[in-house]
């Protein structure tokens, strides 16, 4: 598959927002393990959303889930340009629903049952949302791609 | 190829691992400003303060940083009420303002104070706006980040509260709304703002006994015990 320049644009954007995410939930995930809260600054409420009850799922940190989540989509964006296999794109497509949905209720609860707000949470889901609008973008690349070529 | 990929696949798994390692010594390292380390300009006469009866060199100072919608502020007032109850005759007690940013109505409560102050009523406003924090301080005013000015929809919900509070208070009402917006107290608080930052204040409320910041403390007793070392010192 030849890849169009914006193809390309979008691809290295996909990976670099997928090591941001990793590099913020990693984070989040240290900060949380040694019992410390990240600098809220002038923003309130990060010790209250990172100390919340629903900052960990059965005894471990959300944040590492969101940790091993943006590592799959690394590895697996990583894969698919080794191996070209760019049709794997509809796998990772699907993958980014779990992070936009697990972003969605994350952020609701934030607004409307913690009535507090965490930066690096907000910058994750932000991440969430670009990663799957990447993934879908390069998906449906693909597909038009693949649509052409049968067509010839 | 097979070789050239197993050289990406090690470099990767280096990378995540070399980001893991500098993120937790990036955690590790004192980050600054560390409790302790903030100057605190010195307290004048043109600070709202109360306490210390009888000695005009208090053994103890204590300034607080504070912003009237901040609720962890206002579980501290509980806690500093009762300290002045306690240490009035030893320790003068400092109030400055540093509302932040995304507490929408932070500000026009802390005009309400200064205006009520003109007609010698700073602390009694301050100890209604803490105690009725949560009838007047609305949640959806509180923002996540940096955000814009209250509106004024947002100023017609809060204005009757603060004027009721000034009501029952027994204020001059024409010269309270006067006050409220006049030019002056309003950069009196954005001053406050502009010296709070510039010092470094990392949150609210941020206390300092003697001129050295404290780790919030967790509770009274945690309060008490550092104000009773602090008094055997001096």
């Amino acid at each position: 598959m030849n890849l169009s320049r914006n193809h390309k644009i979008v691809i290295s954007l996909f990976l670099g927002l997928a090591v941001a995410g990793f590099i913020d939930a990693t984070y989040l995930s240290i900060e949380h393990y040694m019992g410390l809260t990240p600098p809220c600054t002038v923003v309130n409420g990060c010790e209250q959303v990172t100390t919340s009850i629903y900052s960990t799922f059965a005894g471990i940190s959300v944040a590492v889930f969101g940790a091993l989540y943006y590592l799959v989509v690394i590895f697996s964006c990583i894969h698919i340009l080794l191996s070209k296999r760019h049709d794997f794109f509809k796998y990772v497509a699907f993958l980014t629903w779990a992070g936009l949905g697990a972003s969605i209720y994350f952020t609701s609860l934030q607004v409307f049952v913690i009535h507090a707000y965490c930066l690096f949470c907000l910058t994750s889901a932000t991440i969430s949302l670009l990663l799957f609008i990447c993934a879908h973008y390069l998906w449906r690349e693909h597909h038009k791609y693949k649509k052409s070529i049968i067509n010839v | 190829m097979e070789n050239k990929n197993y050289g990406v696949w090690g470099g990767v798994i280096i990378g995540v691992i070399v980001i893991v390692l500098a993120l937790m010594y990036l955690v590790k390292s004192p980050t600054p400003p560390t409790p302790g380390s903030l100057t605190l300009p010195p307290v004048t006469a043109s600070d709202w303060q109360k306490g210390q009866a009888g000695t005009s060199t208090p053994p103890l100072t204590l300034v607080e940083y504070s912003d009237f919608q901040c609720p962890a502020c206002a579980v501290y007032y509980g806690l500093v009420k009762k300290l002045e109850a306690e240490y009035s005759t030893s320790t003068l007690f400092v109030y400055r303002h540093f509302p932040l940013p995304q507490h929408l109505d932070a500000k026009e409560a802390a005009y309400a104070t200064e205006a009520a102050g003109k007609q010698g009523k700073f602390f009694e406003m301050h100890d209604i706006l803490f105690e009725k924090q949560s009838e007047w301080g609305v949640d959806t005013h509180i923002l996540p980040t940096d955000p814009t000015e209250i509106t004024p929809a947002m100023k017609a919900v809060l204005e009757p509260k603060l004027i009721s509070y000034a009501q029952t208070l027994g204020l001059d009402m024409a010269k309270f709304k006067a006050d409220m917006a006049s030019k002056e107290i309003h950069d009196k608080i954005d001053q406050a703002i502009l010296d709070g930052r510039a010092m470094g204040i990392p949150a609210t409320p941020t206390f300092f006994l003697n001129g050295k910041q404290l780790e919030n403390p967790n509770g009274y007793e945690d309060f008490k015990k550092i104000f009773d070392e602090s008094l055997k010192k001096s």
